[in-house]
């Protein structure tokens, strides 16, 4: 966790994995998702189908797009406020407390269970607030050093969420350099 | 009795009636849509709707800027709460306020009529399948949430594309940023606030109890460094008349006192300042009464500006009073002599504001009715009531002969009034500057290319610049329309005028593609046509099919069996579904649209009208041209049609005044008998008329309304000088009365209209420059051209010393 403290700038590739209880397969998305401390997140989804997420402090920016290359538009831009929303908030604040390593605010919020060593550890965190019960069962964290490199999030209807992070070769390389 | 004193007795009795009437009736009325010109087509018709009561007048915008982001939010969401707590506002919104469960329940249970698609074409089978992918893409994105709420009855996604056109957003154009839950500007500086005022915005007195009382919480609860900026046409409307209000207090006790200190100065007689105060008070007295008798109320404007007749109705005792040796008031014969003059002058001037009541506009009628009655009864009073008062009571007369002529006298051969003579005499020298100046000026109009009149309709209603600067900012942050273009569908019902909108939408989102508008808002928006609701609903009659066309949709789509079974049972119950109409009585149907649909759809005269507000129009041809070509549908740019309307009712009064000057000419050709008199007189008054309107053209004020109605005045005034000047000619001994009397009657007039023309409000500083100027000239022109005999004469004749 104190690594992952140090960390104040990441960009990664991802391919999510969603499980929803109204589909027989699983879904799969790819794209990247960059970190700036404290609280700037960007997911940009490139496949299958384009859309791009900016998080600022309480700002939520959604945009979806449609076409590809050049022929690309957007088809919408939404702005919501993180506050008004509690379950954006539940998700936004448990992934920028941990993308930040904010042990601080996660051991606050929720019951922390950890395992494994330094080079390959895994958390698991389950909500304390009936707030954010009512939207995630558990969260489980694997990573290696000061990487987080799958989180997965089970919701409290069912549906399941696996995120898989890796770091561009740049970035390893950086993040190497660093410890 | 004699006849004088049954006609003194008649003025009390009728003083005493108005007071009565006074008493009993008194209402004033600050209806703000009396002072709008009338209109004439349905197209002038519909514009004075918008301008009066249309979109958004009951609305008023906050901004609170000054402090960091978080802290504008926290003291937003403060004021929020106690702006609700007031209970003056019938919505009070500080951000997207997602819909509560009534209006999203509604919503979805009324999908299917409130939809803008064609159901026929959304559940074929490839139309499902459409929806389909588009719901799994849903699934895997960051709208999951979402999506999964409406997914198994709603696969065609209808509730989601609904709440993107009903929820948080004032208009289709723009969602305002929200953060820490609350509305910013895009800037972030500004933190924003909407308010619908629940009273009838009508009404003056509920315009001003709302913008007190926001006033007032927000002096309650202000934090250091925090600044409000509050917009909308209820809080101008306030601002305005809190200015005027403000500016004549001020004004009107530093043009009384001027005046009082003045006519303490030149008669040294209190009783003098009494007699001279009576006539205009018991004409406004009783011009107040027969309005209130006849309409019921009085306009708040006209008895303001009515009161500056005081500027005219002083010169009528002073005319007869002055040079009135207290022994000739029995004679008569002097009161008589000067009223001959006097009443033509009264005539005249009642002429020249009989152009008012034929004008065409409403509020200048009764102002017309108000000034013509005030000023004859002002007239009548002087030449019945007066003489009984001034000799009255009888002052004791001192024994020395000197003193007793001084004393029987109010003429005192002053130093001022001495050189003020000399130079009048040596006037005449001059006489041929005027009709020089008369052709200059009327040439120099006629030729420059200069604006003379100012036709903009912000002359009738001056906010000034930078508070509309602010209103505008205020807009823009919120997406709320600004711009003044739109278009208006007349129809026989509210549903014909949605069909009608129905039919044109298309080619209005053409017109979006093509970037000659940013985009639009329609009451079909949100409401379509009952046509449409029943075909939707016959559309979906079959569910059978949809069950089959669904089936094949899914083949393929990993869905898992029996998830959209909610789906088909809400089907089943769409056979229940009644069409909603725009005065559907259902409070939840309220709750929802609040006030959107009453702005963009309402009943007009026999029929209905239908807005459609445009924003952002890059071509206005486009829009005509656009609007031409289909029935009923007229393009509205606020701005240049209002200016159109007024344009032309000011050309209407300027008409009138041109043939009210032709009539008074007749008038007096009568009056005198004499075709060439007549002109004697009107040339000065009329040269000094023009001469300030060329003044004021050149110095950068084209003419408003108000330029236009002082201009009148200055006829008024003017001729009422040269009347009493053209009388010198033919009395050379009156050179030490009436002389006298024009001279403090100017002076007088220039005391009251010149203290008025330092307010701060444009409508008032402009009668007061072009009264006071006016006044100026038409002396000055009167004594070159007026004062020298008609025939040739020396001048020496009519000297004395």
């Amino acid at each position: 966790m104190q690594e992952l403290a140090k960390v104040k700038h990441t960009k990664l590739k991802f391919t999510e994995t969603k499980k929803s209880i109204f589909l027989i397969t699983n879904t799969t998305t790819k794209g990247s998702i960059e970190y700036h401390a404290p609280n700037f997140i960007e997911k940009n989804t490139l496949s299958p189908f384009r859309e791009r997420v900016v998080i600022d402090g309480d700002n939520m920016m959604l945009q979806k797009y449609r076409g590809t290359g050049k022929a690309e538009n957007t088809i919408s831009t939404q702005n919501y406020s993180v506050q008004a929303h509690p379950l954006l908030q539940a998700s936004v604040d448990s992934m920028r407390q941990m993308l930040s390593g904010d042990f601080a605010m996660i051991d606050q919020n929720y019951e922390v269970e950890m395992s494994g060593v330094r080079e390959n550890w895994a958390l698991s965190l389950t909500p304390k607030t009936p707030e954010v019960q009512e939207y995630i069962e558990r969260i489980d964290l694997t990573g290696a050093d000061a990487q987080i490199s799958m989180v997965v999030t089970i919701q409290a209807d069912g549906d399941e969420s696996t995120l898989k992070l890796s770091a561009p070769a740049t970035a390893v390389s950086s993040l190497l350099k660093r410890l | 009795m004699n006849a004088a004193q049954i006609k003194a007795l008649a003025l009390v009795c009728m003083l005493l009636g108005s007071v009565f009437i006074i008493a009993d009736r008194f209402n004033i009325s600050t209806d703000l849509g009396t002072f709008l010109p009338d209109a004439e087509t349905k197209f002038d018709r519909l514009l004075r709707h918008q301008l009066y009561s249309g979109t958004s007048t009951n609305i008023i915008l906050l901004g609170f800027k000054g402090l960091p982001e978080k802290q504008l939010a926290d003291f937003n969401h403060k004021i929020s709460d106690e702006l609700m707590k007031s209970g003056l506002f019938s919505v009070v919104r500080n951000n997207a306020s997602n819909l509560d469960e009534t209006a999203l329940n509604f919503l979805e249970e009324n999908r299917y009529l409130l939809t803008h698609n064609e159901l026929s074409e959304k559940f074929s089978v490839a139309g499902l399948s459409e929806s389909l992918q588009h719901r799994i893409e849903g699934l895997s994105s960051s709208t999951a949430a979402l999506e999964k709420k409406y997914l198994r009855q709603d696969p065609s996604g209808e509730v989601l594309s609904l709440l993107d056109e009903w929820q948080g957003k004032i208009s289709r154009h723009k969602k305002p940023i929200e953060r820490h839950g609350t509305w910013f500007s895009e800037d972030l500086s500004r933190t924003l606030i909407l308010l619908e005022i629940k009273a009838d915005v009508r009404e003056m007195t509920n315009q001003e109890e709302v913008v007190h009382a926001i006033r007032d919480l927000y002096k309650q609860n202000k934090v250091a460094g925090v600044d409000m900026i509050m917009a909308g046409p209820a809080v101008f409307a306030v601002e305005l008349s809190e200015d005027i209000k403000q500016d004549l207090s001020n004004l009107t006790f530093s043009a009384v006192s001027a005046v009082v200190l003045f006519l303490l100065v030149v008669y040294r007689s209190p009783r003098m300042v009494l007699l001279v105060a009576l006539p205009l008070l018991v004409g406004v007295i009783f011009a107040t009464a027969v309005i209130l008798l006849l309409n019921g109320q009085i306009h708040g404007i006209t008895l303001a500006f009515g009161i500056t007749l005081a500027g005219v109705a002083v010169d009528y005792p002073i005319h007869l009073l002055t040079g009135i040796d207290r022994r000739q008031l029995r004679d008569e014969n002097r009161i008589k002599d000067v009223w001959r003059t006097l009443r033509v002058g009264v005539f005249s001037t009642v002429i020249a504001y009989a152009a008012f009541l034929i004008s065409g506009f409403h509020g200048l009628q009764q102002l017309g009715w108000f000034t013509i009655i005030g000023l004859t009864t002002a007239a009548l009073v002087s030449r019945w009531l007066l003489p009984f008062l001034a000799t009255s009571t009888n002052p004791p007369l001192s024994n020395s002969a000197a003193d007793s002529t001084a004393a029987e006298t109010n003429v005192d051969p002053g130093f001022f009034h001495t050189n003020l003579k000399k130079l009048a005499q040596n006037a005449g020298r001059f006489r041929l500057l005027v009709p020089a100046v008369l052709l200059m000026t009327l040439g120099a109009l006629v030729l420059s290319p200069r604006p003379i009149l100012h036709l903009n309709v912000d002359s009738l209603s001056p906010i000034s610049e930078a508070r509309r600067a602010e209103g505008k900012m205020l807009r823009g942050d919120l997406g709320f329309w600004y711009g003044g273009s739109m278009m208006l569908l007349v129809a026989e019902n509210k549903q014909q005028v949605l069909l009608a909108s129905e039919k044109i939408l298309t080619p209005l989102n053409e017109l979006v593609k093509q970037e000659t508008i940013a985009g639009f808002d329609m009451a079909a928006h949100f409401l379509p046509s009952e046509n449409r609701q029943i075909r939707n609903l016959e559309a979906i009659q079959d569910v059978e099919a949809i069950e089959d066309n669904l089936r094949l949709a899914l083949t393929d789509l990993p869905f898992k069996p029996n998830v959209f079974k909610p789906f088909l049972q809400d089907l089943e119950s769409a056979n229940n579904l009644q069409p909603i109409t725009p005065d559907a009585p259902t409070s939840q149907w309220q709750t929802l649209v609040g006030n959107k649909l009453d702005s963009l759809l309402f009943p007009f005269e026999a029929q209905a009208a239908g807005v459609i507000l445009l924003h952002d129009v890059a071509n206005h041809q486009a829009m005509n041209e656009f609007a031409a070509q289909h029935p009923e549908l007229y393009y509205m740019h606020l701005k240049s049609a209002s200016t159109d309307l007024v344009a032309r009712s000011v050309e209407r009064v300027f008409h009138a005044i041109m043939a009210c000057i032709l009539i008074i000419y007749i008038a007096l050709a009568f009056a005198f008998k004499c075709v060439y008199r007549p002109l004697k007189v009107m040339v000065p008054t009329f040269t000094a008329a023009i001469a300030v309107a060329a003044i004021l053209v050149f110095s950068g004020n084209p003419l408003s309304i108000f330029h236009l109605i002082s201009l009148l005045l200055v006829i008024g005034l003017g001729l009422d000088y040269s009347l009493f000047f053209n009388r010198l000619p033919d009395h050379p001994d009156e050179w030490n009365t009436t002389f006298k009397s024009i001279w403090v009657c100017g002076i007088t007039t220039i005391l009251v209209f010149g203290i008025l023309s330092f307010s701060t409000t444009p409508p008032l500083e402009a009668i007061g420059i072009t009264v006071a100027l006016g006044a100026s000239l038409s002396i000055v022109f009167a004594a070159m051209w007026a004062a020298t005999p008609t025939r040739h004469a020396t001048l020496a004749a009519t000297q004395k010393p």
